[in-house]
């Protein structure tokens, strides 16, 4: 299979010292940003027990942002292009 | 568990008066926020002057606080906030609270005002009001080190020269970072002449049944340290959220005029500066630094307000603005906020040198810290902004439309709420003033979270969008009686449902706790009725001294100034829309157009009787 979608993929907060790196350059086969990011969690088992919850879906905690724009659940299944940008952030709250 | 007492202490006639507490107060607050909240609003009248002696500070530990319950550390300290002229109420952990119900109390009452330094003695059932004038001019840290070393292994809760001199937002501290921090507590305490409650006791807590909470409390355990937010909060801390907040383009950055600030304020910068994780009474968490710079801390209130909000990057910088701050207690939240409030003001023109004595500058850390010291010791213009947002009587009204503040109350959470409109409303609802901690419906900021979720959470009708007001009165109502609940029962809002996860402690596990310390039988919705009953004594206790509808708003520039950078570019609060949202939040609550609760309601309350 063709990895000819390059993107950019930010790993920010405690998902960085999943795989020792704020940043990834994926090659991509194509699809949405939900497939995207599952196969990042495959690749990197660390980054995978950190965003995917027990049933294999990515953990509601984990915030995506496509270029700068914040995605809701429904936004994850829009396409990934070329050169895009893909932000993982854990969300928590505190005081 | 029900055994402890109420203490009265009149500073003014040095007198001392010991009660029990009464079945129905206890049946209908459980304790905590709820019982001070209810005794505030029986003891205190219209107009009455926070810093007069007829004000009073009234501390209240949680219905578990001491007991093996996870993070039962918590107690609330109440008066009339000489910060906002409404609610004064604040919680905070550390372990002051286990340590006065082991004395034998649940509740202490400060009234009236003493004719010279005095602090509080509790011991096993006793109350002493003694000389302070060896403590007095101490700041916190020296304060606490010195009850020990005279009085051997006490806990404090003390004021330091902040709260001796009045500063409307002087905090009241235990140990090196604990403190109840919101709304001038500590100046109330120094108003009274009164240094510090300390507390001594050897009178364990009778638990109702041992092994069921012997076995709950092995189940709730494995519950919270089975979540992976667990492990993070306990190796980072808070200070994560500062990196949530600035990637979203929602971190207050230089009084609100901008929206995103730097990384080198991210968490991975501040583990450097960080000894070790340590935690509160009972706590299973450890979110608490111990930093390298001798205090605690910083949580991400003060990075992003000591830091963002006054335009400082440097970690270490933030740290020690932070550290002097706790010691000389200030509260960190107003502190940042009212300190950037007159950078700006200076920058726009609207208070010059004249007044200020020198230039004032973003980012200036010398400066700031500076501030901190005069406000504390009410020096120079440290005198005017020790007066908090009442400072704008001096700054003149124009000044008002740069102050990030509700109901007087300086903004706490560092989040920008122009982005999720929930949080917007939580902070203009509150019934102490802008603050996080009393209804935030935090799970808002899990941008994925499916409609069907948090309909399941909050009910129907909520959009899944941070970014609708659609339903969001919902949110902050679910939230407002949840952490008003486990503010009764001495709780720490960490594991609480829908503070940091929609996987923590919901009100079937707080019925289990509760059931098997003190075999007291409450269903949900007996429950939560407590959360309610708590909210609407908030606000009878705010109306009469003066609140209206109008006090339920946001700071001027969440209305008009879009935020100007990041994913949240553009953002705002519709002021059509968020007087929509306050109505359904309204009704919801049973109050009607003008935020008046239905004078059976009032009656209900009033009903439940009073101290003996």
């Amino acid at each position: 299979m063709e990895r000819d979608v390059k993107v950019r993929l930010r790993l920010l907060s405690s998902l960085r010292q999943t795989v020792g790196e704020s940043e990834l350059a994926i090659g991509f086969a194509g699809g949405s940003v939900e497939s995207l990011v599952k196969e990042a969690g495959n690749k990197y088992p660390k980054l995978g027990e950190a965003i995917f919850a027990k049933d294999g879906s990515i953990d509601y905690a984990i915030n995506v942002i496509l270029n700068g724009r914040p995605l809701t659940e429904s936004a994850m299944k829009e396409t990934v292009r070329d050169g895009d940008e893909v932000t993982l952030l854990a969300a928590a709250a505190g005081g | 568990m029900l055994d402890r007492k109420i203490g009265i202490v009149d500073l003014s006639r040095n007198s001392v008066k010991i009660v029990d507490m009464p079945k129905d107060i206890r049946a209908k607050y459980l304790g905590g926020r709820g019982i001070n909240t209810y005794l505030l609003y029986k003891l205190l009248r219209k107009g009455v002057d926070p810093l007069s002696p007829n004000n009073v500070l009234i501390l209240g530990a949680g219905l578990l606080t001491g007991t093996l319950v996870p993070n039962s550390s918590r107690f609330n300290v109440s008066t009339k906030s000489p910060e906002t002229g409404f609610l004064g109420d604040s919680n905070c952990g550390g372990f002051f609270a286990p340590e006065m119900r082991y004395a034998g109390f649940d509740h202490i009452i400060l009234k009236g005002k003493a004719k010279k330094p005095r602090y509080v003695y509790v011991e096993d059932g006793d109350i002493e009001i003694r000389d302070a004038r060896d403590y007095w001019g101490m700041n916190t840290n020296d304060a606490q080190v010195s009850f020990r070393k005279n009085l051997g292994d006490v806990e404090v809760a003390c004021c330091g020269t902040a709260g001796e001199n009045l500063v409307r937002f002087a905090n009241l501290r235990t140990g090196v970072k604990n403190s109840a921090g919101r709304c001038g507590t500590g100046a109330v305490m120094g108003s009274k002449n009164v240094k510090a409650v300390v507390a001594y006791g050897t009178m364990g807590l009778k638990i109702k049944h041992p092994q069921k909470l012997l076995d709950v409390v092995k189940e709730v355990e494995d519950y919270i340290l089975g979540s992976k937010l667990t492990p993070i909060l306990g190796s980072v801390g808070t200070p994560l959220l500062y990196e949530v907040s600035n990637e979203l383009g929602a971190i207050r950055t230089k009084n609100s005029q901008l929206n995103q600030w730097s990384d080198s304020l991210n968490a991975e910068n501040i583990e450097k500066e960080v000894e070790k994780m340590i935690g509160c009474s009972s706590c299973i968490v450890h979110c608490r630094h111990r930093n390298k710079l001798g205090g605690e801390g910083p949580e991400y209130t003060s990075v992003g307000l000591l830091g963002a909000n006054v335009g400082i990057d440097d970690v270490k910088q933030v740290i020690e603005l932070q550290n002097i701050a706790n010691d000389l207690g200030l509260d960190v939240s107003s502190a940042g906020t009212i300190i950037a409030w007159a950078f700006e003001l200076f920058e726009l023109g609207i208070i010059n040198e004249k007044m200020t004595g020198e230039k004032l500058e973003f980012g200036n850390f010398e400066q700031a810290r500076s501030l901190l010291h005069d406000i504390a010791g009410r020096e120079g213009f440290g005198d005017i902004l020790a007066e908090s947002t009442q400072a704008a009587k001096k700054f003149g009204k124009k000044s008002e439309d740069y102050l990030i503040a509700v109901k007087n109350l300086p903004q706490s959470d560092p989040h920008d709420v122009r982005y999720i409109k929930a949080f917007a409303l939580g902070i203009a609802t509150a019934s102490r003033g802008a603050d996080h901690l009393r209804s935030r419906p935090t799970l808002e900021i899990f941008l994925r979270l499916p409609k069907e979720v948090k309909e399941r959470i909050y009910g129907k009708g909520v959009s899944p969008d941070p970014t609708s007001y659609d339903g969001k009165e919902k949110t902050v109502y679910f939230s407002d009686n949840i952490f008003a609940v486990v503010d009764c029962l001495g709780i720490c809002k960490f594991i609480c449902h829908g503070f940091n996860s929609p996987h923590f402690l919901d009100y079937p596990r707080f019925e289990a706790l509760l059931e098997a310390a003190t075999g007291m039988k409450y269903g949900r919705r007996k429950m939560e009725a407590v959360g309610k009953r708590v909210i609407d004594t908030e606000r009878m206790f705010n109306i009469r001294q003066g609140l209206t509808r109008k006090d339920d708003t946001l700071p001027k520039r969440y209305f008009d100034d879009p935020m100007p950078m990041g994913p949240t570019k553009g953002h705002h609060i519709d002021r059509n829309e968020f007087d929509a949202m306050l109505s359904r939040y309204y009704k919801l609550r049973g109050w009607d157009e003008k935020g008046m609760l239905a004078p059976s309601r009032v009656e209900e309350i009033k009903s439940v009787g009073g101290l003996p």
